[in-house]
């Protein structure tokens, strides 16, 4: 075993789908075979096109196209499907599913607007700070050259407003109602540096949002 | 390309100028490497300067049956990158990272690499283009793979591998990967 050929552990080698110890068998075996170093140095080149092209996650349209967004008219079966495949590619947050009966057509339409401006551009995310004792964990992914926010927020007992602007002065954006699980809002803005959910109008956790490019002013 | 092989040779003979002409025309892919990881500058600077050295000091670490020094460094550099972020303290700090990634414009041919990969991934069949896109781009293990896909890490495996010489033959046709 400790000989034998690469085969398709070089395709997971180069994916950096191994252990360590897997790893480091294939490095010794290649150093005496020509063939296994053949076939692991052409699965290299092939991810090297790969990290050449940067980021293109799932955002890509190419590995989104099987994805159809949840439109209101669509069928049960349909919508489980669409939900289905975007958890698996990993746009969706478990969490939209929080959506009940009376919502659901809001909450279809926040995250199409979410899931097209993600799969439009690059984004990133940033972690809200608790500013009080029991603030709910939150997070807030927005466009990397600005626009949109969409904030993700855990289930609480408290509704919540979320406020957003530049130097320091947010406004109110968006509401969120209590529940028992996960909610979400979308929301579009140029370029808000500061992101802040209040519970009966008082801060309870801010985010700070870094941009790439400077914004215009 | 003979620069390439010359900087090679040299590279595993330990020379001292092989070293610094790795790091000056690879070390911007080596960076996006790192970085597309560890989502932070500086530790993809450190991950690279540290695969780098290492692998010049060991010396037989590449050989020329292997093809491209550029994509054996790469690799390194990404494997190691994976590596260090499946350590928990790394993975703790990385995930709560704002650091804008930058964007890969500044490799050569950011823009029409990045096409060239969406045409040929698009050409694969839908299973595997979702393999591929949890294992490359979404980064988890192949068990966590299996778990979403519902099938067997062996099939997983399988897959990977089919999917990556599939994506090989399509750069190879459009001349975009050397043959």
């Amino acid at each position: 075993m400790f000989d034998s050929h690469v085969e398709e552990s070089a395709e997971l080698y180069a994916l950096g789908k191994l252990d360590e110890l897997e790893q480091a068998r294939i490095e010794r075996h290649v150093r005496g075979c020509d063939d296994c170093a053949r076939r692991l140095g052409e699965a290299e080149a092939t991810v090297l096109r790969l990290i050449e092209a940067g980021e293109m996650p799932a955002q890509s349209p190419a590995l989104v196209r099987p994805i159809r967004f949840v439109r209101p008219q669509m069928s049960a079966p349909a919508w489980v499907a669409a939900v289905a495949a975007a958890f698996v590619i990993g746009l969706i947050p478990w969490g939209i599913m929080s959506s009940r009966n009376g919502t659901t057509i809001e909450a279809a339409r926040q995250q199409q607007a979410a899931t097209g401006a993600m799969l439009a551009g690059h984004f990133i995310h940033a972690p809200f700070t608790p500013l009080v004792p029991g603030a709910p964990a939150a997070k807030v992914i927005y466009a990397r050259e600005g626009g949109w926010l969409y904030v993700i927020v855990a289930p609480g007992s408290a509704p919540l407003d979320v406020a957003a602007g530049a130097n320091g002065a947010p406004a109110k954006v968006a509401s969120l109602s209590a529940s028992t699980e996960v909610r979400s809002v979308f929301v579009r803005i140029p370029h808000a540096e500061i992101v802040e959910l209040l519970e009966k109008r008082g801060a309870v956790a801010v985010a700070h949002l870094v941009y790439v490019a400077p914004k215009s002013r | 390309m003979y620069e390439e092989l010359e900087i090679a040779r040299a590279f595993v003979a330990q020379e001292a100028w092989a070293y610094e002409a790795a790091y000056r025309i690879h070390g911007g892919v080596l960076h996006a490497a790192a970085l597309q990881v560890l989502r932070h500058d500086q530790d993809a600077q450190d991950c690279v300067h540290d695969v780098l050295l290492r692998l010049w000091r060991r010396g037989d670490a590449f050989r020329p049956a292997r093809g491209s020094l550029r994509a054996f460094l790469a690799i390194c550099v990404r494997n190691e990158a994976l590596s260090r972020l499946r350590k928990a303290h790394n993975r703790e700090r990385i995930e709560q990272s704002t650091e804008p990634v930058p964007d890969r414009a500044d490799i050569a041919g950011g823009v029409v690499e990045r096409e060239s990969v969406r045409r040929a991934l698009n050409e694969l069949t839908e299973k595997q283009r979702q393999t591929i896109a949890l294992a490359y781009f979404d980064r988890i293990t192949l068990d966590e793979i299996a778990g979403r896909l519902g099938e067997p890490v062996g099939t997983v495996k399988s897959r990977l591998s089919t999917s990556l010489r599939r994506l090989r033959q399509i750069f190879t046709a459009e001349g975009s990967i050397d043959v």
